[in-house]
């Protein structure tokens, strides 16, 4: 390609190479077509899977989750139903314990059938007010509580798979006769779904924030720093306490259900919405620094419009050093939240999570007898999660931005 | 000079802090339909309207605003809404030294053992010291104060029966608490200290120091400590919102009559002068903390400069 035909005599080699070259060229853009470059991702991944305690944290977490979304479909007991006077605080056992469902069932199909028996119509009303008062208090409806139609087709599985069956008490049961090993399976509902959605929330507010911010820079970017720099010294969590008591005073929550909101729901909200301000500054800071690069010019010259340079072109680039923060969010969102219903201002009964069953476990110590059941298991589940979780982001922060690594 | 400007900028933020959170709690406060008032028992006409009048509550709305920021710049907050007879600046008095002196021993245990674990891993890498404190660290903070205390209560309390459940006044007491709540950043401490160590370690003028002769017990504590130590010192900042918190349940557990437990009793019993008091305390704390941390910041590394 460089060489300059200036004499006619060169020109049977310099066909030659021309073609070379063309090959060449032929043989490189093949070559960018099929082979794949090793992206961010993939690399982050290979490292991440040398790591083996944080293998180990990924498949115990995967363990967890699983377990947490499959709860209503695994043979537990009931995780409110009541039972004082026979199983108060027994410690664990293997005993085996049914659910009673199929007997409640069989005595309700056998009234319906002496239902269609029967003739006088005296009888008849009284037995179908009956039937309806047995169809109300069904196993179904006392032992779950108010679950949505997912859940409910779970429980429903449950039932048409394990039918009675039940698995023992082995941790022991709680203050008012309730199964500890499902109460903690349930909770771990709640608390992983707070560490999920709050972790969102935050994540949702922080990037947006921080690329605005970072994209438009000068007095806007000023503006809203001074701003993350004076939020920065609220103590928030204070402020959450102060807000949350306050929300949980019965009229306060009837007023909430009226318009539709659940507490548990602005209790995410606002704990997601505390958790944003680091990640806000990073992406800040991610942002001032790649919106001079060329693929920000390239798309200014197509006509981009700016939200769709900041949302389309910018925050995509900074989405591995938001991972990095997330894997530190969550466990954060999750203690919190423990943190919150342990002192009895987060989730309410007769929700359940695992801050709660703590507090449960501590309110039930007494110098007489130790229900050590009534703390460990619930305590162990959180410490596991939090203990994972904490060991897969240094993890993936090691894997993913190894500048990092040792801090 | 340089001090005292910085000092004096961020006395002018920590201001403007202070009225953020309180307009915030304010509003926010009474966004709430019901009111203060509002509590469990059902107050008759005349009993609300006496009490209204008692607490101002029955001014309009930026009356009450102003009359309360007033008073709140003079350091009055006022008459406890549920503390029959107690203003809230003295239920504050009463509480403060006590959460003061769990939070001190707390930090103190933290850093002690925090930095001890933090420089024997990095002086004995890779060894089984190194692994099994910076297991532990991970464990410490992983796992949340309240789980650790409860579980402490189990063990130390009723199975073996060394330290007493609960109250305050004797050093057995405070043993208990003060550990559970330095614990995680004991957990953290540990692992920048190593961090660091391991980074001044690899520095030439340790090397040196070992050339001259000098034992190992003097080149770290002598040579290394101070330059490994700066991580710690600016992580004593979050460290103190965290031992904040962290005594709020502490103090819960323990039945510590610290501002904590007043602030959570407060926070139950929608007292809000109390509850705003002990906020508005909990945020200047901070910010002083945090002020002095950048402070001596500097004073340890003359590079950095304040601003």
């Amino acid at each position: 390609m460089n060489q300059t035909p200036t004499t006619t005599t060169d020109e049977q080699p310099d066909k030659s190479s021309k073609r070379t070259e063309l090959q060449r060229l032929a043989e490189v853009m093949t070559a960018a077509r099929t082979q794949q470059g090793v992206s961010l991702w993939s690399d982050g991944w290979k490292r991440l899977k040398r790591n083996r305690v944080s293998m180990i944290s990924l498949w115990t977490l995967v363990v967890i989750v699983v377990l947490a979304i499959v709860t209503p479909a695994l043979p537990l007991q009931s995780p409110i139903f009541q039972n004082v006077k026979q199983r108060e605080l027994l410690p664990p056992e293997f005993k085996t314990f049914t659910l009673g469902i199929a007997k409640y069932d069989e005595t309700l199909a056998s009234k319906r059938q002496e239902l269609q028996a029967m003739s006088t119509s005296h009888d008849l009303a009284a037995l179908q007010v009956e039937i309806e008062g047995l169809e109300a208090r069904h196993p179904i409806n006392v032992y779950w509580n108010d679950p949505n139609f997912i859940s409910k087709a779970m429980i429903e599985f449950r039932i048409f798979i394990f039918g009675d069956y039940c698995i023992p008490s082995i941790c022991g049961t709680d203050k008012l006769g309730r199964d500890v090993l499902s109460r903690v399976c349930w909770g771990s509902r709640v608390s992983l779904a707070c560490g999920l959605i709050a972790t969102l929330v935050s994540l949702v507010i922080g990037v947006s924030y921080g690329a605005i911010a970072g994209y438009f820079g000068g007095r806007i970017d000023n503006i809203m720093m001074r701003i993350i720099d004076v939020a920065y010294s609220i103590p928030f969590i204070f402020i959450v306490i102060f807000i949350m008591s306050f929300l949980s005073s019965p009229k306060v929550r009837d007023t909430l259900h009226d318009y539709g909101i659940n507490q548990i729901t602005v209790f995410f909200l606002m704990i997601g919405a505390i958790y944003w301000l680091t990640m806000a500054r990073v992406v800040r800071g991610q942002v001032l620094s790649l919106k001079n690069e060329q693929f920000v010019d390239a798309a200014k010259t197509i006509g981009t419009s700016q939200w769709g340079i900041i949302f389309k072109h910018l925050v995509p680039n900074v989405m591995g050093i938001v991972i990095v923060y997330l894997t530190l969010t969550i466990p954060a969102v999750i203690r919190f939240e423990a943190f919150l219903s342990f002192l009895g201002m987060g989730v309410q009964a007769p929700d359940i999570s695992w801050g709660m069953l703590v507090n449960e476990g501590i309110q039930v110590i007494t110098p007489i007898r130790i229900y050590w059941w009534m703390i460990v298991f619930s305590g162990f589940a959180l410490a596991l999660t939090l203990f994972s979780l904490n060991f897969l982001g240094d993890g993936v922060r090691d894997a993913l931005d190894p500048k990092l690594k040792n801090r | 000079m340089q001090v005292l400007v910085f000092l004096l900028k961020r006395l002018g933020w920590m201001l403007i802090t202070v009225w953020v959170v309180f307009t915030l709690s304010f509003f926010l406060m009474r966004a709430i339909p019901g009111g203060p008032l509002n509590g469990e028992r059902v107050l008759s006409e005349s009993v609300r309207a006496q009490l209204e009048q008692r607490y101002n509550l029955d001014d309009p709305l930026y009356v009450q605003y102003t009359t309360h920021l007033w008073n709140t710049m003079c350091f009055d907050f006022g008459p406890s809404y549920k503390l029959q007879d107690f203003t809230v600046n003295e239920v504050l008095a009463q509480g403060f030294p006590v959460s003061a002196a769990l939070g001190i021993l707390g930090m103190t245990f933290a850093l002690l053992l925090g930095m001890t674990a933090g420089v024997v891993s990095a002086v004995r890498r890779t060894s089984i010291y190194d692994f099994s404190f910076m297991l532990l660290a991970t464990l410490g903070i992983a796992i949340p104060s309240f789980v650790l205390a409860s579980m402490a209560i189990v063990l130390f309390v009723f199975y073996f029966q060394i330290f007493p459940a609960a109250g305050w006044g004797e050093l057995k007491q405070i043993v208990l608490p003060a550990m559970c709540l330095g614990a995680p950043f004991a957990g953290y401490i540990a692992r920048l200290t190593r961090t660091g160590m391991l980074e001044v370690l690899s520095n030439d003028y340790i090397r040196t120091a070992y050339a001259k002769g000098l034992s190992t017990r003097t080149v770290i504590l002598r040579h290394a400590l101070r330059g490994s130590i700066l991580p710690v010192v600016s992580y004593l900042g979050p460290a103190c919102a965290g031992i904040l918190t962290g005594s709020l349940v502490l103090e819960k557990i323990f039945a510590i009559p610290g501002m904590g437990s007043h602030f959570i009793e407060a926070a139950l019993q929608r007292d809000f002068t109390l509850g705003m008091g002990a906020l508005l305390t909990y945020t200047v704390l901070l910010y002083v903390m945090n002020t002095l941390v950048d402070l001596s910041y500097s004073f340890i590394d003359p590079r950095v400069v304040l601003e």
